[in-house]
């Protein structure tokens, strides 16, 4: 398909009209249309989606005293509370740590074998996508309640429902990365009787390195926040106590946890743009 | 003796209607510096690929050394760790330094774990050294590869050959995206390889200028057939025209 049209467009250019328009017109026009239409599915696809959500603007407006209320009930934060806070904190960036090296360890297989230009078999290759993709479908907090059932409360159904959610997502990065490498040096090392592994370590691993480094740190800083919520189904962390704050009405010792985890997301992010710089 | 390389009826199809290669019978020697020469689309890539078997041809055999290439993985990984391949795109790994594109030559050679451990021994630092020395480039062998020039980057292609030991270089272009200065060094540097340590050479080439100036044997090839095969100062205008703009009767109807 996508080799064609190229084609199409040089045979319509060749014969310099079609039905009697000059060749701009025809394209012009067309364009047009295309456009018009393309806005009007939008128009559908966006008014059914209202009607689907029971979208009503009034009673929003209507409930923005209470929302500013609720806040009002938050300040300030419980500063005492933090003390308590800390030893969830601390968790919540093991959990993440955890999540995520465990992830590398499994998608990094998973990722060679669901690139198209190393995979050994297409068997492996479709299976290999059918796994990742399933993955990363499904919310960690879906695996959470999943892992929660099947060891138990705590923060480690927590780290296997990241670890396997960010397979999903890394494992279909790192292919994606592996597809989009200069294909010269593999061909130049296979000339020279390489056989796989060593072409994936010496022509694939020096190419596709800083983008693995850059997307691991990218998905250690979304663990985090993923890590803050797992609580409220019981997989440790932070988020329990944010869940039970809410259920007993303490406003100001949520806005306490509220500030913890921005000061969780700030700092993983800066400690990891530092890193990025360091090692890309 | 034994030719060093023959090709029997070699047939290359991608498909139907698609015959890069029309049944091509060629013997080389040890020591020629041999051209390929045609035009863009003759066929001269999936004739070199289809030697080293990076195109598995259609039909035909690619004799090397004696023995017949197949696609078992142990034999040819062996007879490929003797097949020097240099491309016109260079195909360095351009984030590794210089020495380690000389050093990756070797991995034909080595175990899995070894490369896996970019581990090179003594001796085969030693021979990288080397084989930039002889490409005169030993001086930017820790210089990332990406920061040399054009030309020096085709060199260090030289080098990692040479770094195989091998018996046989395949060129495919390898000066076609360098300007003509460069384009002669470069060629001078494989001419020089060739005259002095006996390696054989096939390259591949489009312009006849440079066919002249440094192939001694001359295969012209049009369309998947070869035209022509003889010295290089027996290129007449006659068979450049047939080279260039003719093929085989044959070829014609089609
Ligand atoms: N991978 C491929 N798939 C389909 N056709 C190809 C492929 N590679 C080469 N060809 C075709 O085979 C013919 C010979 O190509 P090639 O060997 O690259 O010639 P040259 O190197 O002399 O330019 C051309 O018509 C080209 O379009
Ligand atoms: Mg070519």
């Amino acid at each position: 398909m996508a080799d064609r049209l190229p084609l199409r467009k040089s045979e319509i250019a060749g014969q310099g009209s079609v039905a009697g328009l000059p060749v701009e017109e025809v394209s012009k026009a067309g364009a047009w249309a295309r456009s018009l239409a393309i806005a009007l599915f939008a128009l559908v696809v966006l008014g059914w989606s209202a009607e689907g959500v029971d979208l009503r603007p009034g009673e929003f407006l209507a409930g923005i005293p209470s929302i500013l209320r609720y806040i009002s009930h938050m300040f300030p934060p419980n500063f005492a509370y933090g003390r308590d806070l800390a030893r969830p904190a601390i968790e919540t960036i093991q959990i993440a740590i955890w999540g995520t090296l465990l992830a590398v360890l499994t998608s990094l297989p998973l990722g060679i074998l669901a690139a198209i230009n190393v995979t050994p078999h297409a068997a492996f290759y479709h299976t290999a996508r059918l796994v990742l993709n399933t993955c990363r479908g499904v919310s960690e907090l879906v695996f959470a309640l999943i892992f929660v059932a099947a060891v138990g409360l705590g923060p480690f159904p927590g780290v296997l429902a990241l670890a396997v959610h960010n397979t999903g997502m890394l494992g279909k990065f790192y292919a994606e990365a592996i597809e989009a490498v200069d294909p010269g040096p593999i061909e130049a090392l296979q000339a020279a009787g390489a056989n796989l592994l060593q072409t994936i370590a010496l022509a694939i691993v020096p190419q596709v390195l800083p983008n693995f480094v850059a997307f691991n740190l990218y998905r250690f800083e979304v663990s985090i926040r993923s890590a803050t919520v797992l609580g409220l189904v019981g997989a440790g962390g932070i988020g329990f106590h944010l869940i039970s704050s809410i259920r007993l009405f303490q406003y100001q010792d949520t806005s306490m946890i509220l500030v913890v985890v921005l000061l969780l997301v700030w700092v993983t992010d800066i400690a990891s743009s530092w890193l990025r710089q360091r090692i890309i | 003796m034994a030719h060093l390389l023959e090709l029997r009826r070699l047939r290359k199809s991608y498909g139907p209607g698609t015959e890069a290669l029309c049944g091509v019978d060629l013997a080389v020697d040890r020591g020629e510096f041999l051209v390929i020469l045609g035009p863009s689309g003759a066929g001269k890539s999936t004739l070199m690929r289809c030697i080293n078997r990076l195109v598995v041809p259609s039909a035909g055999d690619v004799v090397f050394q004696g023995q017949p290439l197949e696609d078992d993985g142990h034999s040819l990984r062996a007879a490929r760790r003797h097949i020097g391949m240099i491309f016109q795109s260079f195909n360095l790994v351009k984030r590794l330094s210089v020495l380690t594109n000389v050093l990756a030559g070797r991995i034909g050679y080595k175990s899995t774990l070894s490369v896996l451990c970019y581990y090179f021994t003594r001796e085969e630092r030693g021979l990288a050294m080397d084989c930039l020395a002889r490409v005169d480039l030993a001086h930017k062998a820790h210089q990332r590869a990406d920061r040399l020039s054009g030309g020096e980057q085709q060199r260090v292609g030289i080098a990692r050959a040479l770094a195989q030991e091998p018996q046989l270089i395949l060129a495919d272009e390898p000066v076609a995206s360098l300007d003509p200065k460069i384009a002669r060094n470069v060629l001078g540097y494989l001419k020089r390889i060739n005259r002095e340590e006996g390696i054989t050479v096939l390259c591949n080439l489009h312009q006849v200028d440079y066919a002249r100036e440094f192939g001694d044997r001359v295969v012209g090839l049009s369309r998947g057939h070869i035209v022509f095969d003889g010295r290089a100062c027996d290129l007449t205008s006659s068979v450049l025209a047939e080279i260039y703009h003719g093929g085989p009767a044959t070829a014609e109807e089609v």
